[in-house]
């Protein structure tokens, strides 16, 4: 256990049926946003579910700030806000009512700032849970998590089900409040933009894995979409490796690079590239990549 | 766990309510020349205890079934054991308040001059088995809610409720008469034996109910 590390997931394993989330390893460390990207069903809510003990994993070991998710859950809960994919609270309770109960959980709550966030999302105290909004209910759900000012945030699809207009508004504010150097988060969605917005590291997930984990500008950097003509079969051959995905007619390579430095272009044309064209990527073109298996 | 019981109180305050007024109905049944005089009485008392008990608990999961809200309780710092024992105390205390009602409304038709049974008031005999009773059959409810959740399964909890509810008035009637089927042992003993075994009943479904939650794949 590395207490750097806000998270750390190390050879998850959690079969269902039909899908198994399958996690070698996944860390990152305290003080930073760490954002999940993957097409809906790639295991992103089982897994921070894992990490908040709401679902039991087969094998593996999570530990939350430092601390084992399960031989210390009630320490490392006291430290953590989480905000679930689907609104969970009581419809028939008010905002107002459900800060209250929440509070008697947390030595650090703090009403006032509870009022404060309130307001700042125009969250109506007296209203009852199931007369707000769906973006309403999020953002008290928001409120709720972050008014014990916990040290790690795991935000599960806060933003999925809002309309543009509304997501906007909600990641200004939400933007606002948890940029607190000292404060860790975990931020899902499967809307790259969100994550482009507000990450640090970027990590992917397909079918149960992560099949990607880097600092977004460093991902940024690397990826190039590449296009070039071989100059002949063994041409072809070597440059394949410095391709993640490509598609090819005729000896002419169309494909993606996750390893791109400063010197891919001079190394392909080394190795017997023509004509060879550097385009840099987008997040959202990387995960597409990365989510279809293919150019 | 007083924040919890407090909570589902909280969430149910119109029923809250209208216990207050089933019980001053149930008194004005037991007054009303329904022939329900004497041990009559011990029976809507039995009825009384276990409709609301069984009322409250089964909202009460249909809340949390509902919101899915035993994920939003796990998410807080609050382990599977305090959300179960916060169910089974929170029975416990409306079966508390319910029998409190019982005796104040006693307590009113005597001061009335109402024709009570005056062994109704006295008689803990009959009042400890009835709790236990109620107890019991909500334990029963409660270990299967948290085994197999509510809404997925709620015929089972309206057959029980019938398979339950008479065979408890049922075990209400006879557990009092346990010397007449059982002459060897003593009322005592017998009262003892039986109580024993509900409160085993009551800890088995307990123990099976945390163990239930603490292995749940929650939504």
């Amino acid at each position: 256990m590395n207490d750097l590390m806000a998270i750390e997931l190390k050879g998850i394993i959690k079969k269902y049926p039909d899908f198994t989330l399958d996690v070698e390893y996944l860390a990152f460390s305290r003080g930073t946003i760490l954002g999940l990207l993957g097409p809906n069903g790639a295991g992103k809510s089982t897994m921070i579910k894992a990490m908040m003990n709401l679902v039991g994993v087969d094998r593996g070991n999570i530990s939350l700030l430092g601390m084992d998710h399960r031989r210390e859950e009630i320490k490392i809960k006291k430290q953590v806000g989480y905000v679930p994919e689907e609104c969970n609270l009581y419809e028939e309770a008010s905002a107002g009512w459900l800060g209250q109960f929440v509070s008697k959980y947390y030595e650090g709550w703090d009403h006032r700032f509870y009022q404060h966030l309130l307001e700042k999302f125009g969250v109506q105290s007296g209203k009852k849970v199931k007369k707000l909004s769906k973006g309403g209910k999020m953002k008290l759900s928001l409120c709720l998590a972050l008014a014990h000012r916990p040290s790690l945030l795991l935000l599960d699809e806060p933003t999925s089900g809002l309309d543009p207009v509304v997501r906007q508004q909600f990641l200004k504010e939400l933007l606002e409040v948890i940029q607190d150097e000292s404060r860790s988060v975990l931020f899902s969605s499967h809307i790259v933009s969100d994550i482009e917005k507000v990450a640090d590291y970027v990590a992917f997930m397909r079918g149960g894995q992560i099949v990607l984990c880097d600092q977004k500008d460093d991902l940024l950097d690397k990826w190039r979409r590449v296009s070039f003509r071989a100059a002949d079969s063994g041409a072809a051959e070597r440059l394949k490796g410095y391709l993640a995905y490509y598609k090819e007619m005729n000896q002419n390579y169309q494909g993606v690079s996750g390893s791109c430095g400063d010197d891919l272009r001079q190394k392909l044309a080394e190795l017997g590239a023509e004509n060879v064209n550097l385009h840099p990527m987008s997040l959202e073109e990387i995960m597409i990549v990365i989510s279809r298996g293919e150019v | 766990m007083w924040n919890m019981i407090v909570k589902d109180l909280y969430l149910q305050k119109v029923r809250m309510m209208l216990l207050l007024v089933l019980a001053a109905a149930a008194l004005a049944v037991m007054h009303a020349g329904t022939g329900a005089a004497g041990e009559g009485q011990y029976v809507l008392v039995l009825v009384f205890l276990i409709a609301t008990t069984y009322t409250f608990t089964l909202y009460s999961c249909y809340h949390e079934d509902k919101n899915k809200s035993i994920s939003f309780l796990r998410s807080l710092p609050v382990s599977a054991r305090m959300v179960v024992n916060s169910k089974f105390a929170g029975m416990i205390a409306l079966e508390m308040i319910a029998l409190a009602l019982i005796f104040f409304f006693i307590c009113l038709g005597k001061l009335a001059d109402l024709p009570i049974a005056g062994s109704l008031l006295a008689d803990l005999r009959f009042l400890v088995p009835v709790a236990l009773v109620a107890l019991l059959f909500n334990s029963i409810v409660l270990a299967i809610y948290f085994r197999w959740g509510y809404i997925k399964i709620q015929w089972i909890y309206s057959i029980s409720f019938f398979l339950i509810f008479f065979g408890s008035m049922q075990l209400g009637q006879i557990v009092p008469k346990v010397s007449v089927y059982l002459p060897d042992i003593s009322p005592g003993q017998g009262a003892v034996a039986g109580a024993a075994f509900a409160l085993l009943v009551v800890f088995l479904c307990w123990k099976g109910s945390v163990s239930a939650l603490s292995k749940k794949d929650l939504p």
